[in-house]
């Protein structure tokens, strides 16, 4: 009987990490909707050809899932450090020193191709991890707090791939008259990440999910990630307990640092080919994670799903430029869902009924 | 009569604070309110400054019936308070602090010439040193003090409430506020001060009354009584003592030599020497602040001394990690149980496992065993008789009582030679207190040596074999079970002497 109770628990609380996302974005559709009459156009034409644009076809939804696959990566990095109680924000300056470090591995390095992806993905996990134990540190040594050495790193970094991208190893190749964003030199053929088959979305969206479950599993189900929760839900029980927080803080921040640095190394080799100046920078893949990581409280599988969900907004919003409706009210509806989806205020009146819910129930205890 | 309270009562979810709790205050008297922490003398004063609202009784000042929705409203009809915690902007000047939200000013900006001057005049009208043009980050606390009453006297109060004034202040400052406080009254003040510090209480007070569980329990006049009777009062009769077999001698598994902490330039802790032997229950008495939780700490590895050592067994474990020291044979109940003694937000699961995530049958090389934690977790939930529902339910949603049962079972269950118990019974019920003891009571029979902090003096009285007292850092007194009354106790814990006896 006992175990029955155990097992109505787990699933109560799958339901829970993926209605309150669903609702959510029910909620910001509606406002969404309203933005959309105020221009003059009918919201379900609107939503339907957004959610045509998102999954509606496989090329489509191969898109989404391309899209995906570094926030999934920028999730979980946030996942890893917030859930420790450490709300570190520098998921994007690593990524973007893992996908530079990806690109110029996999670039430069004299090998065949798979060993070129193997020291890439290798390459890009340290960067992000190096990247990221530094705020670790600045925080341990000299009490920084994360929001500003994380912030602060991210234009550091993005600024030093810039330099690099724009001045010493730029691709001698590209056309320097062409109008576009400065590169670095184009991957050989075998040195990517290929799609999973024919028309499919690239095998980076494989290792993130991959990626998914290894953190799914740290976190329920070994002593490392109960250490975590604990050290995130109360560092003083953590240190009265005798966890060792220094050794907890670098740890979690290493892990954290590989998954963003991969998220670049992926969106390097599976989708670019190269690095491309302002490529993590000006896509927010790092802040739409964060997005996820949070909608989802810091659940994995929560966040993959999340991640999907922001990556097909992103993807299928562009469609609605199709119907006569501005870039620009794209975007704000795009917007509205994000924000709204990211309020907490969402989880807290879920929490709220279910305890009303439990004291109406009472008795049981 | 400057004020009158009537039948005061003020519970906090089922804690009563004030229970039906009358008194008044004479002009230009000094009103000492004492009592145990917890007694609810802060409680009756935030109320009489509008910071709490009665749940029933009435308020009379100056013969008028009152109802405060907030400090502004006592401050218009002349009640100031002094608070603990000083309510003072660090950057800015003494002058600025005083006159804030009630400014002098020349146009829209601030007069700060004749704001220097008023508060130049007031400081000398009552003989308050101060100098008006210096930055509050500059001044010690003694003097931050002076600013505060100042701000209060600025504001033209007429009662001025003090709350534990020299709890944080230095010997020297103590005498130097006594002096002021005789003064303000000189001048036509009438002065309340909450306090347990008893020498102060007949150094200065015209009338006293003693409040224990949330009643007064008794008025004297200053004249009439002594440290003795007042502490008496205070502490109450101690209850039945447990039946306790004497101690068999053992041997000495926690030890603390000259254990010393200098915490920013304070001495906190100054030549603590004490053991604790295998079957024994050591109580540390004193009123809380005087160093116990320092102690603790020091001990368990959650602050470095800077002096002295801690031996756990044979085991020098001075400023080790806590792994380190409760590898070495500790367990420890902490003082507080949601701040250091668990995670409210995690479940009971998670609470039960804390200290053992790395040991066999929990897990083995880092992966965890989910059904051994649950079935360790029920154990302890039906061992202890905690009140709860499922062992994956939040620690939140436990009463009191319950937690505390929760975190004793974990830390009991540890089996340690060494088990440290701080205010073991803080806040809870008498049934969950009497489980707490008895378990207690077991494991000295057992042979674990239990070193007991609390600043119940009744719960130390009746369990301990052995008794310090520390009072300001240091060990004013040793006693065997039976050699003393709580009534010396009590006198001892408030730093006075029993010599003259």
């Amino acid at each position: 009987m006992n175990n029955e109770r155990n097992w109505r628990r787990t699933l109560l609380g799958v339901v829970d990490t993926v209605t309150q996302p669903l609702i959510a974005v029910l909620i910001s559709l509606l406002l969404g909707a309203v933005v959309i009459l105020i221009i003059g156009k009918n919201p379900l034409a609107a939503y339907g050809s957004m959610i045509r644009g998102a999954f509606g076809k496989q090329v489509y939804l191969m898109n989404t899932l391309k899209r995906a696959t570094p926030i999934i990566m920028g999730g979980l990095a946030v996942c890893m450090a917030w859930r420790s109680g450490y709300e570190a924000m520098g998921g994007e300056g690593q990524m973007i020193l893992g996908a530079m470090a990806a690109a110029l591995v996999g670039y430069y390095l004299p090998a065949p191709g798979w060993v070129r992806i193997l020291a890439a993905l290798l390459a890009a996990a340290a960067a992000g991890a190096l990247y990221s134990t530094l705020s670790g540190w600045l925080f341990e040594r000299f009490d920084v707090t994360f929001v500003i050495s994380t912030l602060m790193l991210n234009y550091i970094a993005n600024y030093f791939a810039s330099f690099l991208c724009n001045y010493p190893l730029r691709d001698p190749e590209a056309n320097v008259y062409q109008m576009q964003n400065a590169q670095t030199g184009e991957l050989p053929a075998g040195a990517t990440l290929p799609p999973i088959a024919k028309g499919w979305v690239h095998w980076g969206f494989v290792l993130a999910v991959i990626a998914v479950i290894i953190v799914w599993f740290l976190f329920k189900k070994t002593s490392f990630g109960y250490k975590s929760r604990m050290g995130g839900l109360n560092p003083r029980f953590a240190l009265y307990g005798g966890i060792n927080a220094r050794r907890m803080l670098y740890l979690v921040m290493i892990l954290s640092g590989v998954m963003a640095g991969l998220g670049g190394a992926f969106e390097t080799l599976g989708s670019k080919s190269r690095y491309v100046d302002q490529m993590i920078f000006s896509t927010g893949y790092a802040w739409t994670g964060m997005v996820a990581a949070l909608l989802a409280n810091m659940n994995p599988i929560g966040t993959l799903v999340a991640s999907i969900l922001l990556a097909g907004l992103a993807v299928g919003s562009s469609q609605l430029m199709l119907m006569d409706i501005p870039l620009e009210v794209c975007n704000i509806i795009e917007g509205i869902i994000t924000l709204f989806m990211s309020a907490r205020m969402i989880r807290i009146a879920a929490g709220n009924i279910r305890r009303r819910k439990q004291a109406k129930g009472g008795g049981e205890a | 009569m400057v004020f009158e309270m009537k039948h005061i009562t003020k519970t906090y979810d089922t804690v009563v604070a004030n229970d039906d709790v009358s008194l008044h205050l004479n002009q230009g008297e000094i009103l000492s309110i004492v009592g145990e922490n917890g007694a609810g003398k802060s409680t009756i004063m935030k109320i009489l400054y509008g910071l709490e609202k009665p749940d029933s009784g009435e308020i009379f000042v100056g013969g008028k019936l009152q109802r405060f929705h907030n400090p502004s409203d006592a401050m218009a009809v002349g009640i100031g308070m002094v608070q603990q915690h000083f309510m003072l902007f660090e950057q800015m000047t003494v002058a600025e602090n005083i006159v804030f939200k009630n400014e002098l000013k020349k146009g829209p900006f601030m007069d700060m010439e004749r704001t220097v001057e008023t508060v130049r005049q007031l400081s000398e009208r009552y003989g308050l040193k101060i100098d008006p043009a210096a930055r509050i980050a500059d001044c010690p606390v003694g003097l931050r003090q002076r600013v505060e009453i100042l701000k209060i006297l600025y504001q033209n109060a007429n009662i001025i409430i003090f709350d534990e004034p020299s709890a944080v202040l230095t010997p020297l400052e103590v005498e130097a506020l006594l002096e002021t406080i005789r003064g303000l009254a000189k001048a036509g003040k009438s002065i309340v001060l909450i306090t347990h510090k008893l020498q102060e209480v007949m150094a200065v007070s015209d009338r006293v009354y003693v409040m224990r569980q949330g009643r007064v329990v008794a008025e004297r006049m200053a004249a009439d009584t002594n440290m003795e009777e007042l502490a008496m009062l205070m502490v109450g009769h101690p209850l039945a003592s447990y039946e306790i077999d004497p101690p068999k001698p053992g041997a000495t598994l926690l030890e603390t030599k000259g254990l010393s902490l200098v915490e920013n330039g304070r001495q906190v802790l100054s030549g603590i020497s004490l053991r604790v032997n295998a079957g024994e229950i050591v109580g540390i008495a004193g009123v809380s602040g005087n160093g116990q939780s320092e102690l603790i700490r020091c001990i368990t590895g959650l602050e470095k001394s800077t002096g002295g050592q801690v031996l756990v067994g044979e085991k020098d474990v001075t400023n080790r990690s806590v792994r380190e020291i409760r590898d070495a044979g500790l367990a420890h109940i902490s003082e507080d149980r949601y701040v250091w003694g668990s995670a409210p937000e995690g479940t009971l699961e998670e609470n039960t496992l804390m200290a053992r995530q790395d040991e066999m049958p929990f897990s083995s090389r880092g992966v965890i065993h989910p059904r051994a934690i649950r079935e360790y977790a029920q154990r302890l939930i039906q061992g202890f008789n905690v009140k709860a529902s499922s062992p994956a339910q939040k620690m939140r949603e436990l009463s009191g009582g319950n937690a505390q049962k929760l975190i004793v079972a974990r830390e009991m269950s540890l089996d340690t030679p060494v088990l440290i118990c701080c205010e073991p019974t803080r806040g809870i019920d008498i049934g969950a207190m009497e489980a707490i003891h008895s378990r207690m009571l077991q494991r000295r029979e057992a042979g674990a040596a239990i070193l007991l902090v609390s600043s119940e003096l009744t719960e130390i009285m009746s369990l301990s074999d052995r008794i310090y007292v520390i009072f300001e850092g240091k060990i004013v007194g040793e006693f065997q079970r039976g050699s003393m009354d709580d009534k010396h106790l009590g006198l001892l814990m408030v730093g006075g002497s029993i010599e003259h006896e």
